[in-house]
């Protein structure tokens, strides 16, 4: 049960309530008992499928019942009854879970249910994008919305670049739009592989990395939304990602294509040390300094780990002492302004918490 | 972080007890009707807190038993209740009551793992029943229900591990099936799923860790994603984890102790998902379990990977 109120104490309860509330209660008993005995009967007449309709609308999680929907509606999805019976049958399970989903709209039962509609082969897809849009409407972040849209864009052959439109928009209209941001972890990757193909349903976390164009596009989307508001974690958390993404490149390079690709991660680090600094300088309160602070900190890091691998530390750069100092500086800060998390802070300044992937690891 | 009310800094140990045991007992309730269909996972909530508290005498386990039973079906697995078709989360959530009354005997393991078998897909994944629903939760419901059967060879455990492994995404968490969001509730199983599997080498524990960290909001609880509200169910589902990853120490304890004791009931007993929300056994569960695996407020130490007291994890898997 998530947010409902308390009920406040030692007021007795209104006589005309409770009235109220006994009848709901006898009313929905009774549907349950009869709904269940003849799914116990597998009574599969219209009467008692009508009956199960009633419940799921009340209460769309009820599994049992939507199983037993799909057990008396199998015939005629197959076209027992002649093709008409069947396309009335899939109207009327759209409807119903369309308004159980308006019910509730994290409904697991209801989506499978729907989901099973869709594999019967006989659901228009255009109609399911229309609807999910206007389901993600309404709450942007319903993961179950996207899990549903990614096997129907998936069996609409749905190129991903139509999609990863879809998610710019979603970002464009608010940057705190962590699920969107997640969708293009995933999108980007397959729209850039060397294969790219139709979208899949299945993408996985073990990916292909991106061309450095992608990269430094990427980052200079993250740097707009960061600028909007620096204290949103959304964009640093795909931030941090970019990073490991450009880290891989340069960890996958071919021999001969090693030098131009470190030069080209040390020009990345570079420039994205100074937007940090630049987020830095432009907000006044500190407090709302953490992503960029936490950011540089690691920026520093990987950069100075880069530099000990080569074995050619910049001569114009700090020396080893001073750069632990800054780092220190900045962990301490951190530990400050986000003290829940001082002993995650703790590990990562003494090196016993590695986020963003280390060269030579 | 808000000051907790006097009435409410120590855990109001026999109101929760007091409201548990009532759960069980009220049965003209329109709440009792709604929630039928997963009563098993109800009972399994109800009953394991009652153990943390140190209270389960006051549960009838007799009769608990013989009603778990009468919820199996032929093919083995367990229904939500007596009416309800069987399912693999309410089998575990019956493998787990059963474990906790000291019953398993009364059931026959193969005939259980056969069904829990009977779920994995050639990809390692597992459907939660018959209609092939497939999710994360399901493997975790998979692994933990053979292990605690002593039945684990009886399933492809190095291709479940990998599935669940597969759904890990690049800020660390884990999704329902690949290449969906992160969500606290899911990175429990998975991460619990590998531990029971032996594979915990498969996810990049700092990377993990740090995202679950970052679910600790102001007010000391813990969200389920970004940009989320916090909920006291997450003191279970993200706390779990970074126990099992050995990273308790990355969050605020005492903000999150602090936060989960606001959300009791001083007057009914029972915790809530907020402060000033109303109480269900669910919530009251998840906070009791989270100050437990904080070794808080001298509860029953409960086991992060199973979701049972120690005591019960250590007589039936020798740990
Ligand atoms: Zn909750």
């Amino acid at each position: 049960m998530h947010g409902r109120p308390r009920p406040p104490t030692g007021k007795p309860e209104d006589p005309e309530k409770k009235k109220a509330s006994q009848k709901r209660l006898a009313l929905f008993s009774r549907l349950c008992n009869v709904v269940l005995e003849r799914r116990a009967a597998k009574r599969y007449d219209a009467e008692s499928i009508t009956l199960a309709a009633k419940l799921l609308e009340q209460n769309p999680e009820v599994y049992t019942v939507w199983n037993y929907r799909r057990e008396a509606l199998a015939g005629t999805f197959k076209g027992d009854q002649g093709p008409e019976e069947a396309t009335k049958a899939i109207q009327f399970e759209l409807k119903l879970t369309e308004t159980a989903l308006r019910k509730n709209p994290k409904s697991y039962a209801t989506w499978h249910h729907r989901k099973w509609l869709v594999d019967q082969g006989l659901v228009p897809l255009d109609k399911e994008l229309q609807l999910l849009t206007k389901l993600q409407e309404l709450d942007p972040r319903n993961f179950h919305a996207w899990r549903y849209r990614r096997i129907v864009t998936a069996k609409a052959g749905i190129p991903p670049e139509q999609e990863e439109h879809y998610t710019m928009s979603l970002i464009n209209a608010n940057f705190s739009d962590y699920s969107a941001w997640h969708a293009r972890t995933v999108l980007l990757p397959q729209i850039h592989a060397a294969d790219s193909g139709p979208l899949k349903d299945q993408g996985s976390a073990q990916q292909e990395v991106m061309p450095s164009s992608v990269i430094e596009r990427e980052l200079d989307l993250v740097e707009q939304a960061t600028f909007t508001d620096p204290s949103d974690q959304s964009a640093w958390i795909y931030h941090r990602w970019l990073l490991s993404q450009a880290l891989q490149r340069y960890q996958e390079a071919e021999p001969q294509t090693q030098s131009t690709a470190y030069q080209e991660l040390c020009d990345l680090l570079k420039r994205e040390i100074g937007r940090c600094e630049g987020l830095l300088e432009a907000e006044a309160d500190r407090r709302n300094c953490k992503w960029p602070i936490l950011t540089m900190a690691r920026l520093l890091e990987l950069r100075d780990s880069l530099h000990a691998q080569q074995g050619a530390g910049d001569s114009k750069l700090d020396g080893p002492g001073e750069r632990k100092e800054r780092l220190k500086e900045l962990y301490k800060e951190l530990i400050e302004i986000d003290p829940l998390r001082k002993g995650y802070y703790q590990d990562a300044l003494a090196g016993n918490a590695r986020v963003l992937v280390q060269p030579g690891r | 972080m808000t000051r907790v009310p006097e009435s409410r800094r120590e855990l109001l140990i026999d109101k929760h007890a007091d409201y548990i045991y009532n759960y069980g007992q009220t049965k003209d309730s329109f709440e009792f009707y709604a929630t039928e269909h997963f009563r098993m996972s109800g009972v399994y909530w109800g009953l394991t807190a009652m153990h943390l508290l140190g209270k389960q005498h006051m549960m009838d386990t007799a009769a608990i038993t013989d009603w778990v039973l009468s919820c199996q079906h032929a093919n083995g697995g367990f229904g939500g209740s007596e009416r309800h078709d069987p399912h693999l989360l309410y089998t575990l959530s019956a493998v787990q009551i059963l474990a906790l009354c000291g019953a398993l005997n009364r059931i026959n393991k193969e005939q259980v793992t056969q069904y829990v078998r009977s779920l994995q897909q050639p990809d390692g994944s597992f459907a939660g029943d018959d209609w092939g629903e497939i999710d994360t939760r399901f493997s975790y419901c998979a692994l933990s229900c053979c292990k605690l059967l002593g039945q684990a060879q009886a399933i492809d455990v190095k291709a479940a591990a990998s599935y669940v492994a597969s759904c890990q995404n690049i800020d660390g968490g884990f999704g329902c099936t690949p290449g969906n969001e992160s969500h606290a509730g899911q990175v429990f199983t998975c991460v619990a799923a590998l531990a029971i599997a032996d594979s915990l080498h498969l996810l990049d524990k700092d990377l993990t860790s740090w995202w679950l960290c970052e679910r600790q909001t102001e007010s000391g609880g813990l969200n389920g994603r970004p940009e989320k509200l916090q909920d006291v169910c997450y003191s279970w589902w993200c706390l779990s984890a970074l126990s099992i990853l050995g990273r308790l120490s990355w969050i605020d304890q005492e903000a999150l102790a602090c936060f989960i004791l606001n959300c009791q009931d001083e007057n009914r007993g029972g915790i809530s998902d907020r402060p000033e929300d109303m109480v269900d056994v669910f919530h009251t569960f998840f906070g009791i379990a989270g100050l437990s695996l904080m070794g808080r407020c001298n509860l029953e130490a409960i086991d992060p990977v199973y979701a049972l007291p120690e005591t019960t994890t250590r007589q039936l898997l020798g740990k």
